[in-house]
């Protein structure tokens, strides 16, 4: 195995550039580094100038998502020999406008988070006076889609999303499905309404790659389908009972 | 609100039992009336048999429910599938109106040749 | 992130490619499986037409297994069968897995869910045939 290999990075300066290009850098080919480890390592010792986002080093921030040869990845999941004998292509996020280098903008994504209300909405409105109980198998309807870490990297691997920038998306229905099953919460009627519009659930076509791209194997495809079944169910009940469910 | 919410649970549900539908049963029916009977890999029963198999009130049933379901399905996904990949999304509008015509056009079609039809 | 101004420079939107379903596999995949539905509707007609030739009379039939005959028709039909196929196979996969977490309340393995619908998929298909060449 060679000693370096190639990073072919998209670099993009806001105040001067008009788009995108992609720089190359050699760096050491290390048998334990992960790709963030080689960004680092170009930050540290190449090109200072190069900006990213990272923060755990470990797959549990959501921080480090890119595209690394044409795939969304956590990079610092991603080992660099994989990659060998290179070149590796590292690029922005897909579906997210660029900000500089490999830093994107997440403002549409954290908007449609909000917009879910992904956490346990109470009807009655108090604080309760002690815990809730749950039970291992009423945990257990919900647990894989609790695992998201808000990575991203589902967004860039759905064709609907970069076809349609109002699509909800993955993660925020895979999140809204979360707590709609949640034995916890009672605001699965106000999540309907947004769940239920075109660019909410409906736009999803099952491709099946945000569920592929995963790191934490939430299978936000999933999420997406069972919700259409029970949006289904309400959709009936509205037209056939419009006098019940309030 | 609930205006605003989408209507497609409808045309869903019926792409959903179509697709079971298309999925059992027309993979046999292409093989056997598209390429084994023709090419005479099996015995072909003849025009007097399959007549009597048309002419069963059981065929009839199975057909017209196979058949239209299959055109809901078909053209729920057509319409997905022609804006996605002619990327022309801003014609979701026109182009649904033509798939739900194409998918009433079979339905009638079907109820009018299996009813009608000696 | 503040609202784009005079002095703010302003984030760069990648176009995405009307041809982005030839960039990866598995988005091609995703294409030809949505597109097995042209050829749903197509042999949805071929079959009315099926209909209404025997129904027309033996001659009329025979003009209408002559054409079926025909090169081209065969492999349209081939064509149509193997998309036909690659539909069911794809169906199979996702969709009964969708059906058990809803009613059960959590997942079992892809092949688990599948596997009852091949075994329908099996018994129906020989049923149909069996139907079809007049042994029952």
């Amino acid at each position: 195995m060679a000693d370096t290999i190639i990073l072919e990075i998209a670099r993009f300066h806001p105040e001067g550039d008009a788009e995108p290009a992609f720089q190359s850098y050699e760096v050491p080919l290390r048998s334990d580094w992960m790709v963030l480890d080689a960004l680092t390592y170009i930050k540290d010792q190449l090109d200072g100038s190069l900006a990213f986002r990272w923060s755990c080093r470990m797959g549990i921030c959501g921080s480090c998502g890119m595209m690394v040869n044409g795939v969304p990845k956590l990079t610092c999941e991603t080992l660099l020999t994989n990659f060998a004998p290179g070149p590796v292509r590292i690029a922005p996020l897909e579906h997210f406008p660029v900000v500089k280098d490999l830093v994107i903008e997440m403002d549409g994504f954290l908007g449609k988070l909000q917009k879910v209300r992904p956490w346990i909405v109470r009807k009655d409105g108090r604080l309760p006076e002690r815990e809730f109980i749950q039970t291992p198998a009423e945990l257990e309807t919900f647990k894989q889609y609790s695992l998201c870490i808000n990575c991203m990297l589902c967004y860039a691997a759905c064709p609907v999303y970069g076809l349609d920038p109002s699509f909800t998306g993955p993660a925020a229905l895979a999140l809204a499905e979360r707590y709609n099953l949640d034995s916890r919460d009672q605001g699965a009627t106000e999540r309907t309404d947004v769940l239920s519009q075109h660019d909410g659930i409906w736009d999803c076509t099952v491709v099946g790659e945000c569920s592929v791209v995963c790191p934490k194997h939430v299978d936000p495809s999933l999420a997406i389908q069972q919700y259409k079944l029970t949006a289904t169910k309400e959709w009936f009940k509205t037209w056939l009972l419009p006098w019940g469910n309030k | 609100m609930v205006d605003q919410r989408s209507n497609r649970p409808l045309p869903w549900l019926l792409f959903g039992i179509g697709g079971f539908l298309t999925a059992f049963f027309f993979p046999i029916h292409i093989f056997l009336y598209g390429i084994a009977l023709p090419l005479e890999w099996l015995p072909d029963p003849g025009y007097r048999s399959t007549l009597e198999l048309v002419h069963l009130p059981l065929t009839r049933i199975y057909l017209g429910v196979l058949l239209i379901l299959a055109f809901w399905h078909a053209f729920y996904r057509i319409r997905d599938t022609i804006c996605d990949a002619f990327d022309v999304r801003p014609l979701d509008v026109p182009i649904a109106a033509l798939c739900y015509a194409g998918a009433i056009a079979g339905t009638i079609a079907t109820v009018v040749i299996l009813i009608l039809v000696p | 992130m503040p609202q784009y101004s005079q002095f703010q420079p302003k984030p760069y939107e990648r176009p995405m490619s009307p041809f982005w379903y030839f960039d990866r596999w598995p988005y091609l995949k995703f294409i030809l499986r949505e597109s097995s539905s042209f050829f749903v509707a197509y042999f949805a007609v071929v079959i009315l037409i099926h209909i209404c030739a025997i129904s027309s009379g033996p001659s009329s039939y025979a003009a209408f297994s002559a054409w079926m005959r025909t090169p081209t028709m065969i492999t349209v039909n081939l064509i149509a069968f193997v998309f036909v196929v690659f539909h069911t196979v794809t169906w199979f996969m996702l969709v009964p897995r969708v059906m058990v977490r809803q009613v059960m309340g959590r997942s079992l393995p892809e092949m688990a869910a599948a596997a009852p619908n091949y075994a329908v998929w099996a018994v129906l298909s020989i049923a149909v045939a069996l139907f079809a060449l007049r042994v029952i």
